[in-house]
Parts: C-alpha cells; sequence; structure tokens
C-alpha cells in the first residue's frame, strides 16, 4: 500500500495495544491491530464475545474509562491525526461530527429523563452554533431521515414511549446528524428481533449511499455480514486472524478460526440433528498465552509450531490477510502485514 | 394526576381513622387522668374530683367518649387543654410557626449542604475529598441527635458564641422588625442543623452513590460518544437521573422533621409543637397529646402523597393516573 492510499484513508489503525488494569497489572485486550478504513467503505469486524471488538471501537473514540484501561502502543490515525494523542477537548470536537458512534443496546443509550427532542439538539449544539428552532427543525429532518413517520411529535416524546426499533432509529438519527466521516456501529442490531434488524440495516446502508461516510460495523452475526461488508476483519482474543474482501473470505476462508466460523452457521439445505459449534471459550485476559498462536486450544488443524511459535499476520493471497502458521509468510516479522505498514 | 391527587385524599381519610382509634386507646390506656397530679388529693374534696370527672365526661364508656373526641375531630374541634386552659387547636396553632420555620430551615439546610456535598463525592469518587464527605457522613449517622446538640451547643453557642442555644427569640425584639426575622432565623439555625444532620448524611451518601453508578449507565457513554463535554455530563445527564431520588425523599422528610423535633426543640427550650407535645405527656395533657400525634399523622400523609407527586414531576417515566 502506498503512502499516497493510505493518505486518503478515513481510519489507519497501526500496531494498537489496548490493555486493562487487573490488580495493578496490564493485561491487553487488543494486541498488534492493524487495518484501515477507506472512504464510503463497510467494514465488517467480527469474533466471538470478549475478543476485543469493542475495546477497539471504544480505543478509536477514546472513550475507554481512564481510570482502569490505557492504549499503551499504536496510533489511531483519523484522516491522518493521531486520535492517541487528541486532548479531552479536541476528541469532543471530533467525537459525534467526524466520527459517530451507534451502540448495542437501543434501550439503554438514550437519557431516560431528557426527551428526545432535547437529546438530538444535544449533538447538535455540541458541534454548531445554531438556534433551539433550527435545532428542532433540523431533528425533525433527520427522524424523517431514518423513516420515523410523525417526527414533530417524538420530539416531546420520552425514550419508555418508543419501542427499541424506533429508539435505535433515533440514535441513528443522532449519528448522522453531523455528517460524520466514519459511522462506528458497535452490534446496532443485536438487541433487535429479526425484522427489525433487517430495516435497520437497510436503513444503513440507505443513508450510506446518501451521505458517503464509511462504516465500521461490528458484530458476531456473520449474516450481517454477508449482506453489509466490503471488507472483512476476524477478530480473536484480542488479535486480527483474518482480513479479506466478504466474498474472498466466505467463498476460501484461511484461518481455521473463520472456517470453523462459517462451518457453524446452520444451513438451510441440511438436516443435522446437532450444530456445528466451536469447543471451548475464548482465554480470558489474565490466561491469555504469551507466546503461540491463541487459537491453538480449539484448532482442529493445530500442530506442533503453534503453541511455540506466535503467527504474525502476513499477506497469503492478493488483498487477502491471514495469522496462522499453516501458511509460511506468518512465520516472520519481515513477511508481515505490521512491516508492511511500518514501510510506509 | 389531579384525579390520582383526588383518589389518593380520599385513601386518606380512612387511614385517619384508623389512627385516630389507635391513638386514642393508647391515650386513654395510660396511667391517671388530667386530674390526676394537677389538683392535691389530700386538700381536695373526692367528691368534687368525682363530680369534675363525670363534667368532662371520663366516665363515660369509652366508645363514647372516643366517638365525642372524633366527632369534636372532623369538627376542627380537638378539646380542651387542661394545662394552658385553651382550645387544644389554638395551642398548636401558635407553636406551628416556630415548628415550620425549623423544618423549612432545616431542609433549606439539608438539600443545599447534601447536594453540593454529594455531587462534589460522585463527581469525584475514591478521592481524598471523597473520603473527607464519607468520614462527614459516617460521623453523622453515626450519632444520636442529642449527641450532636450538645455538642452544637457547647462550641458554637458557649465556646464561641456564634448563635443563641435556647428559645426562639431573643429578648426586647419587636416583631415586625428585620431584628426580628433575624433572630428568628438565628434561634432555628442550630436545631434544623441538628434535625437536618441525619438526613444531610443519608442524602449525600445516596447522591454520591447514585451518581457513581449512573456515570456507568450507556446513555453516558452515549453522550460522550456525541462530543458532549464532560461537564455537562455530569451536570445534565448524570445529576439529572441521580437526583430524582433525593427529591422523592423530600416528601418523606417533611413528617421526619417534624417527628424529629420533638426531642431537639426540647433539648433547645425551643417553643415548638415539639416541645408541647413532650410537655403535655408529662403533664397528662391527652387532648393536645392526642391531637398533634393526629397532627404527625395527617403530615406523614402529605408527606407521602407530596413525595409520589415530586417523583411523577421529575422522572417522566412515572405517570400517575
Amino acid at each position: 500500500m502506498s503512502q499516497e492510499q493510505q493518505d486518503q484513508n478515513v481510519l489507519n489503525i497501526k500496531n494498537l495495544h489496548t490493555g486493562f488494569l487487573i490488580n495493578d497489572e496490564l493485561h491487553h485486550a487488543i494486541v498488534d491491530v492493524n487495518f484501515n478504513v477507506k472512504p464510503k467503505e463497510i467494514v465488517c469486524v467480527v469474533g466471538e464475545s470478549g475478543c476485543g471488538k469493542s475495546v477497539m471501537s471504544l480505543s478509536i473514540m477514546q472513550l475507554l474509562p481512564k481510570i482502569n484501561s490505557k492504549i499503551s502502543a499504536g496510533e489511531v490515525l483519523f484522516n491522518g491525526e493521531n486520535l492517541v494523542q487528541k486532548s479531552e477537548k479536541e476528541m469532543n470536537q471530533i467525537r459525534g461530527k467526524d466520527i459517530a458512534m451507534i451502540f448495542q443496546e437501543p434501550m439503554t443509550a438514550l437519557n431516560p429523563v431528557f426527551s428526545i427532542g432535547w437529546q438530538m439538539r444535544e449533538i447538535l449544539f455540541n458541534h454548531l452554533d445554531i438556534t433551539k428552532q433550527e435545532a428542532n427543525h433540523k431533528a425533525i429532518d433527520l427522524l424523517k431521515q431514518v423513516g420515523i413517520s410523525r417526527p414533530e411529535k417524538i420530539l416531546n416524546e420520552y425514550p419508555h414511549q418508543l419501542s427499541g426499533g424506533m429508539r435505535q432509529r433515533v440514535v441513528i438519527a443522532m449519528a448522522i446528524a453531523l455528517q460524520p466521516k466514519l459511522l462506528i456501529a458497535d452490534e446496532p442490531t443485536t438487541a433487535l428481533d429479526v425484522t427489525i434488524q433487517a430495516q435497520i440495516l437497510e436503513l444503513l446502508k440507505d443513508i450510506q449511499n446518501k451521505v458517503n461516510m464509511a462504516i465500521m460495523l461490528i458484530t458476531h452475526d456473520l449474516g450481517v455480514v454477508a449482506e453489509m461488508a466490503d471488507r472483512v476483519i476476524v477478530m480473536y482474543a484480542g488479535k486480527i486472524v483474518e482480513e479479506a474482501s466478504v466474498v474472498d473470505l466466505f467463498t476460501q476462508p484461511k484461518h481455521p478460526y473463520t472456517q470453523s466460523l462459517l462451518d457453524s452457521i446452520p444451513k438451510m439445505d441440511q438436516t443435522t440433528d446437532k450444530l456445528n459449534t466451536i469447543d471451548g471459550v475464548v482465554p480470558s485476559l489474565e490466561s491469555m498465552p504469551e507466546v503461540g498462536c491463541r487459537f491453538t486450544d480449539r484448532c482442529p488443524k493445530a500442530f506442533g509450531d503453534c503453541p511455540l511459535v506466535t503467527p504474525q499476520l502476513a499477506k497469503v493471497n492478493n488483498d487477502h490477510y491471514a495469522r496462522c502458521l499453516l501458511y509460511d509468510e506468518c512465520y516472520s516479522k519481515e513477511t508481515s502485514y505490521a512491516k508492511e505498514v511500518e514501510n510506509v | 394526576m389531579l384525579i390520582y391527587t383526588l383518589r389518593r385524599i380520599a385513601i386518606m381519610i380512612p387511614i385517619i381513622f384508623l389512627v385516630s382509634v389507635v391513638v386514642f386507646f393508647l391515650a386513654n390506656l395510660m396511667p391517671g387522668d388530667a386530674l390526676t397530679g394537677r389538683i392535691d388529693p389530700l386538700n381536695t374534696d373526692p367528691a368534687y374530683i368525682e363530680e369534675m370527672r363525670e363534667k368532662l365526661g371520663y366516665n363515660d364508656p369509652i366508645y363514647v367518649q372516643y366517638l365525642n373526641w372524633i366527632s369534636g375531630f372532623f369538627q376542627g374541634d380537638f378539646g380542651q387543654s387542661f394545662v394552658h386552659k385553651m382550645p387544644a387547636s389554638e395551642l398548636i396553632l401558635s407553636r406551628l410557626p416556630n415548628t415550620i420555620l425549623l423544618a423549612v430551615v432545616a431542609m433549606i439546610i439539608t438539600y443545599i449542604v447534601s447536594f453540593l456535598m454529594g455531587r462534589y463525592a460522585g463527581r469525584h469518587p475514591y478521592t481524598l475529598g471523597d473520603y473527607g464527605v464519607q468520614v462527614l457522613n459516617y460521623l453523622a449517622l453515626a450519632m444520636p441527635s442529642f449527641v450532636a446538640a450538645l455538642l452544637f451547643i457547647y462550641f458554637v453557642s458557649f465556646q464561641l458564641g456564634w448563635l443563641p442555644a435556647t428559645g426562639s427569640i431573643g429578648s426586647g425584639v419587636d416583631p415586625g422588625t428585620w431584628e426580628y426575622i433575624i433572630s428568628k432565623v438565628e434561634h432555628a439555625i442550630l436545631p434544623s442543623l441538628c434535625l437536618g444532620l441525619l438526613p444531610i448524611a443519608s442524602y449525600t451518601q445516596f447522591l454520591r452513590n447514585d451518581m457513581i453508578e449512573s456515570s456507568q449507565k450507556d446513555f453516558v457513554r452515549m453522550a460522550r460518544a456525541k462530543g458532549t463535554p464532560e461537564r455537562k455530563i455530569y451536570n445534565k445527564h448524570i445529576l439529572r437521573n441521580s437526583v430524582i431520588p433525593i427529591v422523592t425523599l423530600l416528601g418523606f422528610d417533611l413528617a421526619g422533621i417534624i417527628g424529629g423535633s420533638v426531642i431537639i426543640e426540647t433539648i433547645f427550650t425551643y417553643p415548638g409543637v415539639g416541645q408541647l407535645f413532650v410537655d403535655s405527656i408529662n403533664n397528662r395533657d391527652y387532648t393536645v397529646v392526642m391531637a398533634v400525634t393526629m397532627l404527625l399523622t395527617v403530615m406523614t400523609l402529605i408527606g407521602n402523597l407530596l413525595a409520589d407527586i415530586f417523583y411523577a414531576l421529575v422522572d417522566p417515566r412515572i405517570r400517575l393516573d
């Protein structure tokens, strides 16, 4: 990747390490994360619970609690500016305006004691110098854009008067209010029922087309990935284990973890009594192995080197990266993706 | 809301009625009556005492006495005070303004102090300042109010001489003048502080804990993601949520403070309803005791109603209907 290409990216994450303090010891939840998001692209981040997806999104927003967590290394470059070094005040000008975020739980993401109108005006007042009336007009306009049919009325209502789907629409309306260049959606449909899920995803795609923003969609639902993604990043235990275009990932997954994930999707054309699962769980932060591949214990293809050699994320095919010792490129740092990033 | 309020007021009537039964019979179970102790039995003709008892209705069957009393009660006649030789209602009304002043000052002190302390501790939890606030809280919670009252009197009044320790008004001050009002408030501050000590400690703790809890809510993270400055997150998003339980306690406080004034007014010899209550018990002035108890009952009920109404006012999720 050339320097020029990288400059055009909305987001470049380089060598990111984020850790939590547990009993005064820093345990990394995210290690050596490198990836980028191009303008107008939808990048999906998938993985099981506890593999660091949400920590990564909060690291980008600089929203991790300062008391017990820390970005210990790496850079988050947004439009070429390193967000890790920004002050709280500078971040507040970026949050909500240039990078917006949608959270998993629409039921609790809105403050119960303020009206929808108040909460929508808040994000506008945070970044624009406008009157209350103008803000109301804009809020109504935004609510229309996310498909809410009686926006004037909704403004005076409180979150508890709306359904989950409606609330998520309101949250999305707030997120797109200032036409951000990047939208981070952290499992935006997980808490919603299936029909609403489809509507919300459709809405996100629709809006993305209209306002030209990039979306980083965090999910554990491969169905959502197939529907939405341009590119997919698979995470396991705080590391990226595979990165590929959506077509490549589904047709020729390289990493055994990705293969297992795809295997565990129930197939319409097969009748089985038992669903495929991956045995075991993601190791906890304290019990993360120091060396070797973190997936070794659960991997069906594990062999002698796996617990001994730490694999690197490396290019295994055209624009297809994996972190697995089944591929020779992953043995050496010299051939790794991290090196590639360093060199530009 | 109006219908709800009216319905609640309607429910109050049977409650007041039930309490009145308990109050009346308990008062009558107490040994002696208004004539014992007041009249020297050696120098008075027993026949005269008996005649007075008959005249006052003390020899009637107890339910007749009760019916007489309760029917008077609903007509605003609380009976006569034997000690003060005036209607109990008038007696209470003459003392009530002092107690109300005490309650109002106590509430103002409580809310200002606990709001400031709670907000500070909730905003900066697990810091030195927070620990300091907590030490004060536990001290206030652990110390009985009469001990606190004595300490206040000794240090603030006698050692420092800042505030008066007894009475409700300085001598030689004319009603209606500015000095009169100042003197009234000055006399109310120490007893109010003692009355407020317990609520201050519990509200501070309440507010602090609720703010810490609220600060971890999803909507706070959402507000941060919207670019809302930290100061506004605390002053609006968190505080507005955390203040809900405190505001609703205001209603309960009303009754609590008047109940607490029974002890505090006696210690400060503050001529309010609480002192009257204790004096009346000592003098076996039952009519006044019963009237004050009924007043406390009504205050408690009104307090509870206010608590519910405040709740609906500050929390949009609560709808009373």
